[in-house]
C-alpha cells in the first residue's frame, strides 16, 4: 500500500505539460503574415482600416480618434469655411482657437497613426525592395504599388500639417522620413523639399506598379490615384507644367466623370464616377454620434452633436448663387416660424454640413473622399491660371460649374475686380469646402486667412456676446503665421532628441 | 577537523547536533526504570512533536518525537515528570512505579498554539518567522458585504482597502504593503484552502470562510514565487467538526447614497448662480440681460434630478449552513443569497453560492477531501453618462412627464434648459447594462502517510467560469439609437486545473526539529471570449434573432501555463530558534524562450526569546520573538503574448482582413522582481496584550512597462523591464483585552502601517493622461505622481483665476500654466482601530479606518462647478469655506463666473488631500439567553449594526477613496462620478442549532 503510495505520489510530481509556447490567436508576427496566402493583402486592407478605424491610444480607445475624423477636423476647422459652435474640451478645438500645445492629443494621435501606416508600408516595400517577395504576381504588384502611394499619401499629409508650405521656404524643417522598417528610434526631420522629393519618388513608383488592368475600384488607391495625388504635389510645389501633365492623365484615362448629381454624390461615393480614391465605410464602421465625423456638422435631433457650421464668410460666397447644387449640403436648422435656429447657450446661427452624411440613410455615415476628378479639373484651371492660360483655366472651371447647377453662369472671362487665380480658387474653395484643402490653398498661394463672423474661435466669447446685427471682431491671420501649422507632438520630441521643433 | 570546523559556519551547530546524538544514544550506567510514552493533544488526539518532557526538579528530560512519543530513563527518587508544550498546559504526572506513561495535554486557550494557515505548510503561531497576519471569522464579519475586500478595511496592519465604488456587489481594492508594479496586476495573490486562485478576489461568501491569513513579507510569500508580489491572502473556508451544526442567518439592510459634501443647486439656488454671468471685471452686474436672459418664473422651477435618481435601497442576506461528522467522515454544506439594490436607479446585484467541503479518512495513513464551490452572480449596471448628466441636468427642467412618465427629449425638444438634450431617467429607463457569472470550483485532495516522517499530499483542483454582459437598448431610447434599438452581448468563459504534489516531512531528534516540504506544481488556463452586437430590434425583444442589422462579432482564445518546483525548510534548536528557507521555481509561458524561468529562494529567521532563561522567569512575557526574512518574490502579471513582433488582425476594411503593427518585440522580456527584507517582533503580555511591529523594506526591479517609443516608428510602446519600485514601510498592531471578568469583556485592536513609495531608474515611461489629468513615473517619486498647472488663486481685482508660470509669476492664460509635480495618490500611512465590549450576552463594537498623505483628484468638483462656463448645466453648491468672486477686493476662491473658459481645466486646484478617518462600522448584539431559546437551539444571535457611518475629511467630494486601478478611464486616485459609497444599516439574526 505504502509503495503504491510511493509510486503514486512521485508519479504525481512529475505529472506537468511540455507545451509551454502559445500563439496569440488575433494576431501574428510580420514574418509569418507576409508569407502566408492573403497576407499581403491584409497588411494592405490593414492601412486603410487605419484611417477609419480608432486605434488604442493612450491605453484608450477613444472613439473620436479616428485618423479621418482628425484628418478632416485638423485641416477644415481651422479655416475659415466652419464656424465654431460652443467651446468644447475636444481638442480639435485648438485648431479654431489656434491655441496649438505640442501635448494636444489629436495631433498626437494623428502623427501616430501616420507613422503606423508608414511602418506597414516598409514591412512591405522593404521585403519587394530586397528582392524577398518571390515572383509577385501582378495582382502582388498592385499591393505593393499601394503600399508605396500610402507611404506616399501618409508623408505628404503630414508635411502639410507640421511643416511650412513648400512655396513659403523648401528648405525649412518638414517631417521624418521612415522608409525601413527597421528603423531607429533616433532620426531628423527632413527638409520639406526633399520630403516632397521622397513622396515623389514613391508616387511614380506606385504608378509604374499598378496598372489599369489590377484597378480595385475607388475603394483603393490605384495608378489614377497615383497620377492624382502627383498632381495636387506639383500644385502645391507650384510645378504647373507637372499638374497639367498628372491631372490630364487621370481626366484623360476615361474612367472618370464629374458627377451631375452632386447633391446625391458624398451619400453615393464609392459608386460614383466622379470617386478616383475615397475610404470605404460600410454600416459597420458608422461611428455615429460619438466619433464620426458627420456627428459634429449635423444632428437629425439624436443622431450628432452637431455643434459646428458652414461659416457666414462661405454663405456669403455660395448664395451668391442660390441654384448652385453645393449649397444643398449646407441645411440651416429652423424653427417654427421659420427662422434659423442659434445654438442653445452659446447663439450661433446653426447651418449645418451634411457633405458625410447619409450613406445608406444614416446622418452619420459616408466614405470620405480622398481624390476626385473635379479636384484634377481645379488643380490644372489653378496651373493654367498661374501660366496665365485664361481659356484652359475658365473651361476647367466651367466643366464643374455646369454640373453644379451653374449652366447659366459659366465663366465666358475673368470677372472685373477680380483676377484669374481667385476666381480659380474661388470655385475650389466652394467645390472642395469640407474636403481639407482650403488653409493649404490659401496659404501656399501666400493669401492671408479671414475670420470676420460671429464664432468660438474669438476667445472668450460668450453668448451674450453674439449679435448679428453688428459686424463681428475680424481676425486676418497671415499666410505665414508660425500657428498656420502644428506643434510636432511633445512625444516625438521627447523621445526622439533628432527632431526639433516647430516654433 | 577542528581546523575545519572553524571554517565552516555551522560548525557549532554540528557540534550541538553531536552533542545530541550522543545523548540520545548513550545509555545511562546506572539506569533503573524506563518510561515510554505518547503525549498526545485533547483536542487533536494525535501525538504532539517537540513536547518538553522535564524530570521535576531536575534539568534532565527529553523532546518527544514526529509521533508524540518519548522514552526517558528515570533515576530513583524521580518520580514526577513535567510535560509542557507552548500552547498547552503544563502537566505533571507521578510516575508511581509505571512504565509506559501517556499523557493526553489540554490546550491553552492562549493564541499562541493557534495553527496559522500559511497554503502550503501550516505552522504554530510561535514558530512563523515571517510577517503574518490572521483575521479569524469574528473579527471579520462586522461589515456587512457580499465580498471579503470591505470586511478587511483597517483591520490588519499593511494592508490598506480601498471601497472605490459603493456600486451594488461590488469588491474593494487590495494593496499590500504599497504598490509595487507599474502595469502588472498589483492586486494580493489568493489561496482557497491550499489551492491558488489567482490575482484578485476569488469571490467567496464571506459567510463560509473561517478566517483568513494574510502574508506580507517574502519569507512567507517566497513559496508562491512569481504571482507573489502583491502578497498572499489565505482563505480558509469552514469545515465540518464532530458535532453536527446548523447555522442560519438572515441580514436586511438599508441602503442611502453617501453624497458627501456635494450638494446640487435647486432651481432658486441655480437662478441666483447664473447671475455671476453677468457681472464684468469691474464688479458692475447688468442686471437687464440677467433679467432678460433668464426670466424670474425660472427661479420657481426645481427638480431634483439626484434625489430621483437615487433612492434609499434594500439588501438581503441569508445564509444557511450544516456541517457535522464522524471520526472518519466530515461534511459542511453551505448556502448562501444575497440580494442587492443600487441606490442609483435601475441597479442592482444578486449572488446565489453552494460550498460543499468534505473530507474522508480511508486509514489512519490516507485522508481524502472533496470540495465544490458553485457560485452565480446577476446584475445591473449603469452607464456613466447617465450618472453625469443626474448630477448635472438644469434643475429647470424635469424628468418627468406631467403624467409621471419619464420624458422624451432630443435636439429637437424646446424649452429644454440643459446643455444635451438628454433626459437621463429617460435613458435609464430605456437601457440595461446587465452582467453576469457562474463558477464552478472542484478541489479533490489526497494526504497519505507514506512514512512515520514523510507524507505526500495532492490536490487537483478544476475551475471553470463564464461571465455574460450585456446592453439592451430599447428602440424607445433617445439619441442615436431612438427607433433601432441595440443589443450586445460579450460573454467570456474557460476553465484551468492546477494540481500540486508535495511531500512534507518531519523529523525531530533531541532539540533538534527538521521539517520542509518538496514539491511541484503545474497550472494551465484557457480563455475565450466573444462578443456580437446588433442593432434594429422591435420594443420589448432582446435577442440576436430579433435584431436586423448591423450585426458585429468579435472574440479571440488563448492559453497559458505555469509550472514550478517548490521547496521549504524548517529547522528548529530547542522550540527557541527557527529557520526557514525555501525555493521556488516557476517556468511561465508568457515569457520569452530562454527566459520563462525564475527562480526565488527566501530565508528567514526567529528567535522565541521568552523561551530564553534570561526572560523565562518573566511573568508578564508570554511571547517574545524576533524574527527576520530575506527573499524574493515575483510578478508575472501581464497578458500573455506580449514579446514577439505582432500584426493585430482583428481590423477589417471593405469586408475585408485587415491587419496593421501591433507590437514591437522584446525577445528578453521576463518578470519583475522583489526583494524582501522584513524585520520583526512580537511580544505578548499578561495573556492580554499582542503586539507586533514590523519594519520592511522592498525593492522590486525589471518592472514590466510600457517604454514609449517616438511615435514615429509607428508604435506607442514597447513592453521593456526596466526601474526599480521601492517600498518602506513600518506596521505596528497592538490588541489588548483591556477587562475580563466574567460577565464583562472590553478588548481593542489599532493598527497603524506607514508606507515609502518611491519610483526609481525610470525614464522614457509613459504618462497617463486620462480627461486631461496627468500622471508621470519619474525616479525619485512615488508612483501616480499628479503633474498638473498649478493654480494660485482668484485675482482679487478683476476675479480671473491664476496659475503659475514657469518663471514663478502669474498668469490667467491657462496655455502659459506652468505643469509641475503635485502630489501622488499613494497614501503615506493608513490603519484601524476597533473596540468590542461584551457584558453577558450583549455585545458592542465599533471599526474605525483611516489613511492619509496621499492626494485624489477631485473631478467631481471640476465637472460639477463649471465658473459659469457651462451655464446650461447646474453646479454644486458652494461650501462655508468657498466664495464666488463678484466685485473687485474679493478674496474668493471661486474666479469670477464665465471669466475664462479654462478655469475648471485640470489644474491642481482640484488636487486634495485625501485624508480621512472613517467610522467604518458600529455594532450592536445580543444573544438571546439559553432560557428563552431552549435546549435544542444551540443559540440565537441578534444584530443591529451600522456600515461607512460617518466621514472625517477635508476632502470637498462625494467621498475621499479613490480607485487605486489603472483602467482604460480611471487614474490611480482620481474620482471621476464614481458610484457613492452607501450608508448602510443592518438587521441581522442568526440561529445556531
Amino acid at each position: 500500500m505504502k509503495k503504491l503510495l510511493l509510486i503514486l505520489s512521485i508519479g504525481m510530481m512529475l505529472f506537468a505539460a511540455c507545451e509551454m509556447d502559445y500563439d496569440p490567436t488575433d494576431q501574428i508576427t510580420p514574418e509569418k503574415l507576409i508569407e502566408m496566402p492573403g497576407g499581403l493583402a491584409s497588411i494592405t486592407n490593414g492601412n486603410y482600416a487605419m484611417l477609419k478605424d480608432v486605434l488604442t491610444f493612450n491605453g484608450q480607445e477613444n472613439l473620436n480618434y479616428s485618423y479621418l475624423r482628425q484628418y478632416f477636423f485638423l485641416t477644415e476647422f481651422a479655416s475659415d469655411n466652419v464656424v465654431c459652435g460652443q467651446v468644447t474640451t475636444d481638442p480639435f478645438f485648438l485648431s479654431f482657437s489656434r491655441q496649438h500645445t505640442p501635448s494636444q492629443e489629436n495631433t498626437a494621435y494623428f502623427w501616430y497613426v501616420s507613422y503606423k501606416i508608414i511602418s506597414a508600408t516598409n514591412l512591405v516595400i522593404n521585403r519587394y525592395e530586397r528582392g524577398e517577395i518571390q515572383n509577385p504576381s501582378a495582382s502582388d504588384l498592385q499591393m505593393i504599388g499601394e503600399s508605396y502611394f500610402m507611404r506616399a499619401f501618409a508623408h505628404f499629409t503630414l508635411v502639410n500639417l507640421f511643416a511650412k508650405p513648400y512655396t513659403l521656404d523648401p528648405q525649412s524643417p518638414g517631417i521624418i522620413i521612415r522608409n525601413s522598417d527597421n528603423e531607429k528610434n533616433e532620426k531628423a526631420r527632413a527638409t520639406v523639399a526633399e520630403v516632397y522629393d521622397f513622396v515623389l519618388n514613391d508616387l511614380r513608383k506606385a504608378a509604374a506598379l499598378m496598372k489599369p488592368s489590377t484597378y480595385r475600384g475607388p475603394g483603393y488607391p490605384s495608378v489614377f490615384a497615383a497620377d492624382a495625388l502627383m498632381s495636387r504635389v506639383f500644385l502645391y510645389m507650384n510645378e504647373n507644367d507637372s499638374v497639367i501633365k498628372y491631372a490630364s492623365r487621370v481626366i484623360e484615362s476615361g474612367k472618370f466623370e464629374i458627377e451631375s448629381d452632386f447633391p446625391n454624390y458624398f451619400a453615393n461615393a464609392p459608386s460614383s464616377k466622379e470617386t478616383i480614391w475615397c475610404i470605404i465605410h460600410t454600416i459597420a464602421d458608422d461611428k455615429k454620434k460619438f466619433g464620426s465625423i458627420a456627428s459634429m456638422y449635423y444632428s437629425d435631433g439624436n443622431s450628432g452633436w452637431g455643434e459646428e457650421y458652414a461659416s457666414d464668410n462661405l454663405r456669403m460666397l455660395m448664395e451668391q448663387n442660390p441654384e448652385d447644387t453645393r449649397n444643398q449640403y449646407i441645411v440651416p436648422l429652423l424653427d417654427n416660424n421659420g427662422n434659423v435656429m442659434r445654438k442653445a447657450g452659446t447663439g450661433i446661427k446653426i447651418y449645418y454640413v451634411t457633405r458625410f452624411s447619409f450613406q445608406d440613410g444614416s446622418p452619420t455615415l459616408s466614405s470620405p473622399v480622398m481624390l476626385r476628378i473635379s479636384e484634377m479639373y481645379l488643380n490644372r484651371a489653378e496651373a493654367f491660371a498661374k501660366k496665365g492660360n485664361v481659356n484652359e483655366a475658365l473651361a476647367d472651371i466651367n466643366a464643374i460649374r455646369e454640373r453644379r447647377g451653374l449652366q447659366n453662369k459659366l465663366y465666358t472671362s475673368v470677372p472685373s475686380g477680380k483676377s484669374l487665380l481667385d476666381i480659380v480658387l474661388e470655385e475650389r474653395r466652394i467645390e472642395l469646402a469640407f474636403e481639407g484643402h482650403r488653409t493649404f490653398d490659401l496659404f501656399r498661394n501666400k493669401r492671408n486667412l479671414v475670420r470676420d463672423y460671429w464664432g468660438y474661435h474669438l476667445i472668450g466669447l460668450k453668448e451674450s456676446d453674439v449679435d448679428y446685427s453688428k459686424p463681428a471682431p475680424v481676425e486676418i491671420i497671415p499666410y505665414d503665421d508660425p500657428r498656420n501649422i502644428y506643434y510636432i507632438p511633445e512625444n516625438e520630441i521627447r523621445l526622439n532628441p533628432l527632431c526639433s521643433q516647430n516654433p | 577537523m577542528e581546523k575545519l570546523l572553524q571554517k565552516r559556519p555551522f560548525s557549532k551547530l554540528g557540534i550541538y547536533m553531536l552533542a545530541m546524538f550522543w545523548l540520545l544514544g548513550a545509555p545511562f550506567v546506572n539506569g533503573q526504570v524506563i518510561v515510554t510514552g505518547k503525549v498526545t493533544g485533547a483536542d487533536t488526539r494525535m501525538g504532539i512533536p517537540g513536547v518538553n518532557v522535564i524530570v521535576k526538579g531536575k534539568a534532565r528530560g527529553i523532546v518527544t518525537d514526529v509521533n508524540g512519543n518519548y522514552k526517558l530513563e528515570l533515576q530513583s527518587g524521580e518520580e514526577v515528570l513535567v510535560f509542557s508544550f507552548v500552547g498547552y498546559k503544563r502537566q505533571e504526572v507521578a510516575v508511581a512505579g509505571r512504565q509506559i506513561i501517556n499523557v493526553e495535554l489540554e490546550p491553552e486557550i492562549t493564541a499562541l498554539k493557534e495553527i496559522v494557515v500559511m497554503g502550503y505548510s501550516d505552522k504554530k503561531k510561535t514558530e512563523i518567522a515571517s510577517a503574518v497576519s490572521v483575521v479569524g471569522e469574528n473579527k471579520l464579519r462586522d461589515v456587512v458585504s457580499p465580498t471579503l475586500g470591505s470586511m478587511l478595511q483597517g483591520k490588519v496592519s499593511g494592508v490598506q482597502v480601498v471601497n472605490s465604488s459603493g456600486s451594488p456587489g461590488s469588491s474593494a481594492e487590495i494593496r499590500i504593503r504599497g504598490t509595487s508594479t507599474l502595469n502588472g496586476n498589483s492586486e494580493p495573490l489568493y489561496v482557497v484552502d491550499g489551492v491558488i486562485s489567482g490575482n484578485g478576489d476569488p469571490g467567496i461568501d464571506p459567510a463560509m470562510i473561517e478566517n483568513i491569513t494574510i502574508l506580507k513579507d517574502a519569507g512567507a510569500t517566497g513559496l508562491y514565487g512569481s504571482r507573489a508580489n502583491g502578497g498572499v491572502i489565505i482563505i480558509t473556508t469552514k469545515k465540518g467538526g464532530t458535532h453536527p451544526l446548523i447555522e442560519f442567518s438572515a441580514t436586511t439592510s438599508l441602503l442611502t447614497p453617501d453624497f458627501g459634501k456635494v450638494k446640487m443647486m435647486n432651481g432658486a439656488e441655480y437662478y441666483d448662480a447664473l447671475r455671476g454671468l453677468f457681472i464684468d471685471s469691474t464688479g458692475y452686474v447688468d442686471k437687464v440681460r440677467y433679467n432678460n436672459n433668464y426670466p424670474k418664473a425660472l427661479r420657481n422651477r426645481n427638480f431634483d434630478w439626484v434625489n430621483e435618481v437615487f433612492s434609499p435601497a434594500l439588501a438581503t442576506n441569508y445564509n444557511l449552513s450544516a456541517s457535522g461528522g464522524t471520526e472518519k467522515l466530515k461534511y459542511y454544506l453551505g448556502g448562501s443569497y444575497y440580494d442587492e439594490k443600487g441606490t442609483f436607479m435601475n441597479t442592482w446585484f444578486r449572488k446565489f453560492s453552494l460550498r460543499s467541503n468534505n473530507s474522508y479518512a480511508l486509514s489512519d495513513a490516507v485522508n481524502l477531501q472533496a470540495n465544490i464551490d458553485l457560485s452565480r452572480s446577476t446584475g445591473r449596471s449603469y452607464d456613466y453618462m447617465d450618472m453625469y448628466y443626474s448630477f448635472l441636468s438644469s434643475p429647470w427642467d424635469s424628468g418627468y412627464t406631467q403624467t409621471g412618465e419619464p420624458k422624451y427629449v432630443d435636439q429637437k425638444t424646446t424649452g429644454w434648459y440643459s446643455r444635451d438634450k438628454i433626459n437621463p431617467i429617460h435613458s435609464i429607463n430605456n437601457a440595461d447594462y446587465g452582467y453576469q457569472s457562474t463558477s464552478i470550483g472542484i478541489n479533490l485532495g489526497l494526504q497519505a502517510r507514506l512514512l512515520s516522517w514523510l507524507n505526500f499530499s495532492n490536490t487537483l483542483s478544476l475551475n471553470y467560469y463564464n461571465g455574460l454582459s450585456t446592453s439592451e437598448v430599447n428602440p424607445s431610447i433617445a439619441g442615436p439609437l431612438h427607433n433601432i434599438g441595440s443589443l450586445s452581448r460579450l460573454e467570456n468563459f474557460g476553465y484551468g486545473f492546477l494540481n500540486t504534489s508535495l511531500f512534507k516531512f518531519e523529523h525531530t531528534w533531541g532539540a533538534h526539529s527538521l521539517s520542509g516540504l518538496l514539491g511541484s506544481e503545474f497550472s494551465y488556463s484557457y480563455y475565450d471570449y466573444w462578443g456580437a452586437s446588433a442593432e434594429g430590434l422591435l420594443p420589448g425583444f432582446r435577442t440576436f434573432n430579433t435584431a436586423s442589422r448591423n450585426f458585429k462579432v468579435q472574440g479571440a482564445y488563448g492559453e497559458s501555463a505555469l509550472e514550478s518546483f517548490l521547496s521549504q525548510v524548517n529547522y528548529n534548536y530547542l522550540q527557541k530558534y527557527f529557520l526557514t528557507a525555501s525555493y521556488r521555481v516557476d517556468a511561465n509561458s508568457k515569457f520569452a524562450p530562454g527566459h520563462k524561468t525564475a527562480t526565488f529562494p527566501t530565508l528567514s529567521f526567529a528567535w522565541l526569546l521568552n523561551q530564553e532563561e534570561f526572560l523565562n522567569a518573566s511573568k508578564a512575557i508570554d511571547l517574545l520573538k524576533a524574527r527576520i526574512s530575506y527573499g524574493y518574490t515575483g510578478n508575472e502579471a501581464i497578458d500573455p503574448g506580449k514579446y514577439n513582433a505582432l500584426y493585430a488582425l482583428n481590423s477589417n476594411y471593405n469586408d475585408q482582413t485587415g491587419a496593421y503593427p501591433a507590437q514591437l518585440p522584446n525577445m528578453s522580456l521576463t518578470w519583475e522582481k522583489t526583494r524582501q527584507i522584513n524585520l520583526g517582533f512580537d511580544l505578548n503580555l499578561y495573556k492580554r496584550i499582542e503586539i507586533s511591529l514590523d519594519l520592511y523594506s522592498n525593492t522590486t526591479k525589471d518592472l514590466l512597462y510600457i517604454a514609449q517609443q517616438p511615435y514615429s516608428i509607428g508604435y506607442e510602446f514597447r513592453w521593456e523591464n526596466a526601474g526599480k519600485i521601492l517600498n518602506k514601510g513600518i506596521e505596528f498592531a497592538i490588541s489588548s483585552t483591556n477587562i475580563k471578568t466574567q460577565n464583562l469583556t472590553w478588548t481593542t485592536d489599532f493598527n497603524i502601517s506607514y508606507n515609502k513609495n518611491e519610483v526609481a531608474d525610470i525614464d522614457r515611461a509613459k504618462p497617463r493622461i486620462v480627461s486631461g489629468i496627468e500622471q508621470r513615473l519619474e525616479s525619485g517619486l512615488p508612483l501616480h505622481a499628479f503633474y498638473l498647472p498649478v493654480w494660485v488663486g482668484v485675482n482679487p481685482d478683476n476675479g480671473n483665476p491664476m496659475w503659475e508660470t514657469a518663471d514663478g509669476k502669474t498668469t490667467s492664460r491657462y496655455a502659459n500654466a506652468v505643469v509641475k509635480y503635485a502630489g501622488s495618490a499613494m497614501p503615506k500611512y493608513y490603519g484601524g482601530f476597533t473596540s468590542s465590549l461584551q457584558y453577558g450576552n450583549l455585545s458592542f463594537s465599533f471599526n474605525i479606518s483611516y489613511l492619509g498623505g496621499n492626494y485624489v483628484y477631485n473631478r467631481d468638483r471640476s465637472q460639477f462647478d463649471s465658473d459659469g462656463n457651462e451655464p446650461k448645466m447646474n453646479f454644486v453648491k458652494l461650501l462655508d469655506d468657498e466664495s464666488r468672486w463678484e466685485k473687485p477686493g474679493d478674496i474668493a476662491t471661486h474666479p469670477r463666473m464665465g471669466s475664462n473658459s479654462f478655469s475648471y481645466y485640470p489644474s491642481t486646484r482640484f488636487l486634495e488631500k485625501g485624508d480621512y478617518l472613517k467610522l467604518r462600522n458600529v455594532m450592536i448584539s445580543y444573544d438571546l439567553p439559553k432560557r428563552w431559546t431552549g435546549s435544542h437551539i444551540k443559540g440565537i444571535t441578534i444584530t443591529l449594526s451600522g456600515d461607512n457611518i460617518f466621514t472625517l475629511t477635508g476632502y470637498k467630494g462625494m467621498d475621499p477613496e479613490a480607485t487605486l486601478r489603472i483602467t482604460d478611464w480611471s487614474l490611480p486616485g482620481m474620482n471621476d462620478l464614481k458610484y457613492p459609497l452607501n450608508h448602510q444599516y443592518n438587521l441581522s439574526i442568526r440561529v445556531k442549532i
